[in-house]
């Protein structure tokens, strides 16, 4: 399998433990083949299978299963796409794999990933939303440091930044450019960067029946700009290699309804439809994450899926 | 600064791993103007020419890129108390194709109590006079408000003082100059135009920095100055860590106290409107001997 290492980073509470945990559930819960593909997740440490199994109580109502991240944690998974392909090409593919097999070269069939996930608050300097509950000084040092060598050493990397909450540009205008400032001024090793607009099932919930077709009419650029700042991003830009692509795009962990609604409660701040309200058939089939999987693929594949390309 | 000037052979060219020392008066603004610079990059982008500035793991340049946030959002950065020493890193672009010229400096800053590395009496501090004698080339801040209060008349004798005391620190003959080459900025340069209203901007674009400066300073600074490079290799820059408010030409700061200026404060809200004017053409002369008059508009 071809190594990536991936990190994924943004202030906190926008929502990155949940949008990573949502990843097994949106790639069980596709259609098969649907646009030729298929995907698989396979957990391959304790943290990324506590996570994933800790997101199915999201299906029974449970709202407090996926909590912020308050330590440093790191989820490893297998991140596998198979690309559907017709029996003439499915023959090729098999020919060509077996000739590379005999020459002794490796046969890229997917990705293995692993991702740092530490509380937002570690890179973020926000003193203005905090994690509740203590945090240990010390290990937050240890874990901002360790943060910012990941950082250093990602080939790949997604951003999380809550798409309901512009008053966090105080956020981003702080702290991008003084992370990058902490970086040296060596630029960002990144090759592909996607940026996610968490919690687009809140930020368009007002459209109700409309709120899935208005999330995909909204440019998600035009958003991303608002909350990051004129000099958020260009801090970003500027310590990316001149050939890093960078797309942008709304993602929802829990998803829009059959019906183009939000299924997302306000009120327990956990999905509309679950165990406790639909039969558990209703529930487990109308939890369809939106968009989760595209930054995943567009940082293995380079194809944006439903994300946007951003060159400023 | 005048990017079509002749430099001297020898003077000329990229210089890898050079070492910048800043140096100035106090009042000078020195670590304000090593501020803007951490953070002009990204408030004024250019897609042709990119600039990176870094702290470069440097603690107490970190801690000035968080007090320079402060700066732009209408406070005041605070007076040096103590001796403090700097170090930033910028990487200068270079060309679009193969990037090809591309390099980085370092710049170094000894900031001692009070600001003052040239006191107007006995020599500069040790620190001070080492860091300059580690360097290779100087970037002197003299405040435009010289140009209103006038320049102590000491202050060519002690800039030559500086450099012969420098010179020897470096083992280098009697009248041989310390360093490779000299920029000498006008900080504070929005001081002399600041009476133009909304045409502030244009009126500081028009001003040829020597001419300027020599006016502002005095020949005899200026003559002072060029006796610490070789001939030709000195440049001369106006600089505003403040800027223009863009869109309106007018300075953008506004006043604080008596003798004090500041941006404007936003009810908390990032100023996205700074734009530092020509900061990194000074760092850029250093390292290269001359450097890219970008045309700016307001």
């Amino acid at each position: 399998m071809s190594q990536h290492r991936s990190i994924i980073f943004g202030p906190t509470k926008a929502g990155k433990t949940l949008f990573l945990a949502s990843l097994q559930h949106a790639a069980d819960n596709r259609e098969r083949g649907e646009q030729g593909r298929n995907y698989r997740i396979q957990p391959h440490n304790p943290d990324a299978t506590t996570l994933f199994a800790n997101a199915r109580e999201l299906i029974a109502g449970n709202a407090a299963a996926i909590n912020a991240t308050r330590s440093l944690q790191r989820f490893e998974f297998g991140f596998r796409i198979d690309q559907g392909l017709d029996p003439l090409m499915r023959a090729w593919v098999s020919l060509r794999d077996f000739t590379r097999t005999v020459r002794g070269l490796a046969v890229d069939q997917g990705l293995e990933i692993s991702m740092r996930d530490g509380p937002g608050g570690w890179l973020f300097d926000d003193s203005a939303v905090s994690v509740d509950g203590e945090l240990d000084y010390q290990a937050e040092m240890v874990g901002r440091q360790e943060l910012l060598d990941d950082l250093r050493a990602a080939d790949s990397a997604i951003l999380c930044i809550d798409a309901t909450a512009p008053d966090r540009a105080m956020t981003f205008f702080r702290s991008l450019p003084s992370i990058t400032g902490r970086l040296g001024s060596s630029t960002l090793p990144f090759k592909r960067l996607a940026i996610c607009l968490t919690k687009a099932d809140a930020h368009f919930q007002s459209e109700r029946h409309s709120a899935r077709r208005a999330m995909e009419r909204q440019d998600p650029v035009a958003r991303a700009r608002t909350i990051l700042t004129r000099p958020g991003v260009n801090a970003l830009f500027n310590y990316l290699e001149i050939d890093a692509e960078v797309v942008v795009g709304w993602t929802s962990a829990f998803g829009f309804t059959a019906n183009g609604e939000a299924n997302f409660d306000p009120g327990t701040q956990s999905l509309l439809m679950h165990a406790g309200l639909v039969d558990a058939r209703e529930a487990i089939e109308g939890w369809r994450p939106c968009n989760v999987l595209d930054p995943f693929v567009f940082l293995a594949t380079g194809d944006p899926g439903n994300f946007r390309r951003w060159r400023p | 600064m005048n990017a079509r000037r002749r430099v001297p052979r020898g003077s000329a060219g990229r210089t890898d791993n050079l070492r910048i020392a800043c140096a100035g008066p106090t009042g000078a603004g020195k670590t304000v103007y090593l501020a803007s610079l951490l953070l002009a990059p990204h408030f004024h982008r250019s897609d042709t020419r990119r600039f990176r500035v870094g702290c470069d793991g440097d603690p107490n340049c970190e801690r000035l890129l968080a007090d320079a946030f402060k700066f732009i959002s209408g406070d005041a950065l605070n007076a040096t108390a103590a001796l403090t020493h700097y170090r930033a890193r910028v990487d200068l672009p270079g060309s679009r194709l193969l990037h090809i010229g591309a390099q980085s400096v370092t710049l170094h800053l000894a900031d001692p109590p009070g600001g003052d590395c040239l006191p107007a009496s006995g020599p500069a501090h040790p620190e001070v006079t080492q860091t300059l004698a580690r360097a290779d080339a100087l970037l002197l801040l003299l405040p435009a408000d010289y140009a209103v209060l006038g320049a102590p008349l000491e202050l060519p004798g002690r800039i030559a003082a500086l450099g012969a005391e420098v010179g020897a620190c470096k083992g280098l003959p009697t009248g041989e100059p310390p360093f490779r080459r000299v920029a000498l900025v006008l900080s504070k340069a929005e001081l002399l135009v600041h009476e133009h209203g909304r045409a502030a901007f244009r009126a500081l674009e028009r001003m040829t920095a020597r001419p300027a400066i020599g006016k502002a300073l005095g020949r005899n600074l200026l003559q002072a100055v060029e006796s610490l490079a070789p001939a030709g290799a000195v440049g001369h820059s106006l600089v505003s860590v403040f800027g223009f408010t863009h869109g309106l030409g007018t300075i953008a700061a506004v006043p604080a106290g008596i003798g004090s200026w500041r941006l404007p404060i936003r009810d908390g809200q990032p100023n996205e409107a700074w734009r530092p004017y020509r900061v990194l053409e000074p760092v850029e002369f250093l390292a290269r001997g001359l450097c890219w008059r970008e045309q700016l508009v307001c």
